[in-house]
């Protein structure tokens, strides 16, 4: 192996995880939130509200997007958690626990359930995890309908809550933003750590990865349990902002793997930008077109599978592939230094591979091929 | 005699790999030719441009006359190209008498049939009930060569038929050459093993990291000369 | 006994969850797809049953054959159109795009045909039954369908063991690309594959509505559930085995129902989960899923 260096009269190429354009995104949406966090200050409750669907949106598709595109575990029963979540927090707030420190008490408890589960449901593997991800929820939902405390078939309110109504969506607003917040920042912490590196590396190719010593399905629990604990913080926000739960069958539905699919699978799976611009594109989609009934789903559905047929890696995904361009600064890159002095670095051909850091040498003879 | 198989300026890589460079070279019908080369030197990539399993990035195939390069596998299988696969690659859940009746699935006709090749092959027929994965290694390779004969192929590809098999088991496989071309099989022969490729075949070529370095008939070539070719000993200094 | 009548009730439903996992089954081995719109498309086979016969005054078996053909073409083209794409772009694809389906089919038919159940009526054959003992009744419609399914099932087994065109399947299935080598188009098996699938998943609605007198939607949503637990309970790899898995889960459910009328899709459910946690691999199994 040779080093391109050989040949450049001034420094080593430099490895690094930015560039000049992801600083000054990231600096954007650090700006953007602490807008977003003004907001309650400014504008009307009702336009609030709107915003607190939004961003249990972008949690759960961040959470999908964590499972499916990073660990590679396509789930369709996440409801059970976001369900779970929710009447988390009856049990908490009936014994004396306000509904915001009950997201959080649900969110433990409910990765706690997560655990022993992943063990029942990692006996299956594809499309039959899938399926057995739902009868998983199903079972959830089953059970859960049986106990009158929990409002039984019918759904019930929360009991004690802050009566005055500025406030107590002023609260709200603020929880979802922070559940919003601490998720995408938890992906971002988790990608860019020692489990993120192996997660991707088992998503790649998993013989390769376990060759290597990566614990797979240590990994995979892991992920498993996080977006379950993602999942139910996303539920509690919901059945706070709706004061309760009005249908367990609403929110134990399967319509939400389906909402999460779509955001991710258009917006760009395995990428964390993706995950949001799918849930800003569904979340637009569903203020203008819920009242066309059950037409907007059906576009939505042939949307998605048009995606995933001819744009795999989604709107944002393809743009980013294209450009090299992500927000949330992930991969390594070579920057080149100039060979004149007095220039500073700059990154690499945005368009070449990102993570092709590896140089081979001049003379290659043979090596494995089938 | 004319020539069956018609190979030019070949080449083919593995996304930035080039595996074969500018590879020609011509097999008249029913001659036994033996593709030869170190392991890497690009002699099953040639057999998978050849079978139709990957595309060629360069060049012109021609069979019997007809450019080819650029139809599917299953295409010249049922033309007539025949393959005994790298590795043997049967169908494991199938019987062994299962496995060649999936050969006749090109649907071409000729010498050989399930008798035929139970003919030519009575430990097959032996243990025509057996499940392909339970056989021994020899056993597999002459379910792998019956079934290729099964498809009664024009051109034989055998791609390196003694791998992984016992000196004795190999010679077994080497004795079924002269009833395949007795029956007027044309025959490409990919071989690790010098020896016993010299001695059969009419025709020899040698490739090293992906070029045809050497070709001629076995009768002119003299072993020394083909060994040099093999390990590239004059061709250029050591890596 | 009671619950011997729910043993039996229970082996007949059985019938009907095997024949509709054994489209699961064939589309699986042959093609290492999971159909998730499989209990959708089970439905969109009643719906065209249904249609065929109320619109165009069929005889019901006709009508049944109808939806099979209707469906066999279009699980043909599904697999040619969209299928083939998917299957090279990963393991994910193909779950995504028959996710889709299992949208889009539903709330298509809702559409339409709106929620309301749109009857099936195979008159007095719905409830006529014999006795076989002073406890059970056996229904001439339930047992007519498991003769049925094993009928189905036992024909598939037969032509996958069989005939030439049942080894090249079954070859294929093993390895795909090698018998490509071997002069099969690959691309046809897997259409034929599909369609074979999509043809017993039209069956199986078809008789499912006609025992229930009627179909919604929205019930695929249940019975996609029910095929694959009958795969899994029964074992991969093995078409009796999902016969046997479907008449465990038919066991489960009716035995659930007759502890209390709100516990048979519970008890399906546990049972299933059990036979996960003790025994992945199912009763007749050969490999893991």
């Amino acid at each position: 192996m040779t080093t391109v260096s050989s040949q450049r009269a001034v420094g080593t190429p430099r490895v690094r995880r930015g560039s000049s354009a992801s600083s000054v995104a990231a600096a954007a949406v650090l700006a953007l939130l602490v807008g977003a966090a003004a907001l309650p200050y400014v504008v009307d409750p009702g336009y609030t509200s709107q915003l607190v669907k939004l961003f249990y949106l972008v949690t759960l598709a961040s959470m999908w997007n964590l499972l499916a595109g990073y660990a590679g575990m396509v789930s369709i029963g996440q409801q059970a958690y976001i369900g779970l979540g929710a009447y988390g927090i009856f049990v908490f707030n009936d014994r004396g626990v306000d509904v915001w420190s009950a997201t959080v008490l649900s969110a433990l408890v409910v990765a706690l359930v997560a655990w022993p589960v992943s063990y029942l449901a990692f006996r299956l593997r594809g499309g039959y995890f899938a399926v057995g991800t739902w009868v998983i929820a199903e079972v959830v939902r089953l059970v859960i309908v049986r106990f009158d405390q929990l409002g039984a078939g019918h759904g019930r309110g929360i009991e004690t809550i802050t009566s005055d109504p500025l406030v107590r969506r002023a609260y709200t607003y603020w929880l979802a933003l922070a559940v919003m917040v601490a998720a995408l920042i938890g992906v971002y912490a988790l990608l860019r750590s020692r489990l993120g590196l192996d997660m991707q590396a088992t998503r790649d190719n998993e013989v390769a990865a376990v060759s290597l010593g990566v614990r797979v399905t240590a990994t995979k629990r892991m992920v498993f349990v996080l977006a379950a604990a993602g999942c139910a913080a996303a539920g509690a926000v919901i059945c706070i902002s709706g004061l309760g739960v009005a249908d367990p069958g609403a929110i134990f539905g399967v319509q939400y793997s389906a909402f999460m699919i779509f955001m991710v699978v258009i917006g760009g799976i395995g990428t964390l930008e993706g995950p949001i611009v799918g849930a800003l594109l569904y979340f637009a989609l569903d203020q203008y077109l819920s009242q066309s009934g059950v037409w907007y789903l059906v576009i939505l559905g042939v949307v998605a599978i048009v995606v995933a047929l001819y744009l795999p890696r989604g709107l944002w995904g393809t743009f980013a592939h294209r450009t090299g361009f992500a927000v949330f600064a992930l991969r390594y890159r070579v920057a080149q230094p100039e060979p004149e002095p007095g220039s500073a670095g700059r990154a690499a051909d945005p368009a070449a591979d990102a993570h092709d850091v590896a140089v081979t040498g001049p003379s290659r003879t043979g090596g494995e091929h089938k | 005699m004319s020539a069956l198989l018609q190979i030019e300026g070949l080449g083919a890589r593995y996304g930035d790999f080039q595996a074969l460079f500018d590879v020609s070279f011509e097999i008249a019908e029913g001659e036994l030719f033996a593709l030869v080369g170190a392991n890497g030197a690009g002699k099953s990539t040639t057999m998978q441009v050849l079978s139709g399993a990957i595309r060629a990035s360069a060049g012109q195939v021609r069979f019997g006359g007809r450019d080819i390069t650029a139809m599917p596998d299953f295409e010249r299988a049922r033309l007539g190209i025949g393959l005994v696969p790298e590795g043997r690659r049967l169908f494991p859940t199938l019987s062994v008498e299962e496995n060649l009746l999936v050969g006749a699935a090109t649907r071409r006709r000729g010498p050989w049939d399930l008798r035929s090749v139970y003919a030519a092959f009575p430990l097959l027929q032996e243990r025509r009930r057996r499940t392909a994965a339970n056989l021994s290694g020899g056993e597999q390779q002459m379910v792998a060569i019956g079934r290729a004969l099964m498809g009664n192929p024009q051109l034989i590809l055998m791609d390196e038929v003694s791998l992984g098999l016992a000196p004795i088991v190999v010679d077994q496989v080497y004795a079924c050459l002269p009833a395949m071309r007795e029956a007027g099989a044309t025959v490409l022969l990919v071989e690790q093993d010098l020896s016993r490729t010299l001695a059969v075949a009419d025709r020899v070529a040698c490739m090293l990291e992906g070029r045809l370095v050497l070709a001629g008939s076995s009768t002119e070539l003299t072993r020394e000369a083909v060994t040099e070719a093999y390990f590239g000993v004059r061709a250029r200094g050591a890596h | 006994m009671t619950y011997v009548n729910a043993l039996v009730q229970g082996i007949m439903l059985g019938g009907i969850f095997a024949l509709a996992a054994s489209g699961l089954s064939l589309m699986y081995g042959v093609m290492r797809i999971a159909n998730l719109a499989h209990g959708d498309l089970m439905v969109l086979g009643a719906y065209v049953c249904a249609l065929v016969a109320t619109s165009l005054g069929v005889p019901l078996p006709l009508a049944a054959l109808a939806s099979m053909a209707t469906l066999g073409t279009a699980g043909w083209l599904l697999q040619r159109l969209a299928l083939d794409r998917a299957m090279r772009l990963g393991e994910m694809a193909p779950l995504l795009v028959t996710f889709g389906l299992s949208v889009v089919i539903p709330n298509v038919l809702l559409q339409i045909f709106t929620n309301n159940s749109r009857t099936i009526s195979i008159g007095s054959l719905g409830t006529a039954s014999f006795r076989m003992s002073s406890a059970v009744s056996v229904g001439w419609f339930p047992l007519l369908t498991l003769v049925i399914a094993v009928l189905v099932l036992g024909s598939l087994q037969l032509f996958l063991q069989r005939t030439q065109l049942g080894r090249i399947i079954r070859a294929t299935s093993d390895d795909t690309r090698t018998v490509r080598l071997m002069g099969v188009d690959s691309r046809m098996v897997f259409g034929l594959a599909s369609a074979a699938s999509l043809a017993t998943v039209a069956l199986a609605g078809s008789l499912y509505a006609m025992r229930q007198g009627g179909i919604t939607p929205f019930e695929g949503q249940s019975l996609v559930l029910f095929a694959f637990e009958a795969v899994i309970i029964g074992g991969l790899g093995s078409l009796w085995g999902t016969l046997l898995g479907g008449m465990v889960l038919g066991i489960a459910q009716a035995i659930g129902a007759v502890i209390s009328p709100d516990l048979p899709l519970l008890t399906g459910h546990l049972v299933f989960l059990a036979v996960l946690a003790a025994r992945p691999q199912g009763i007749l199994g050969r490999r893991l899923a």
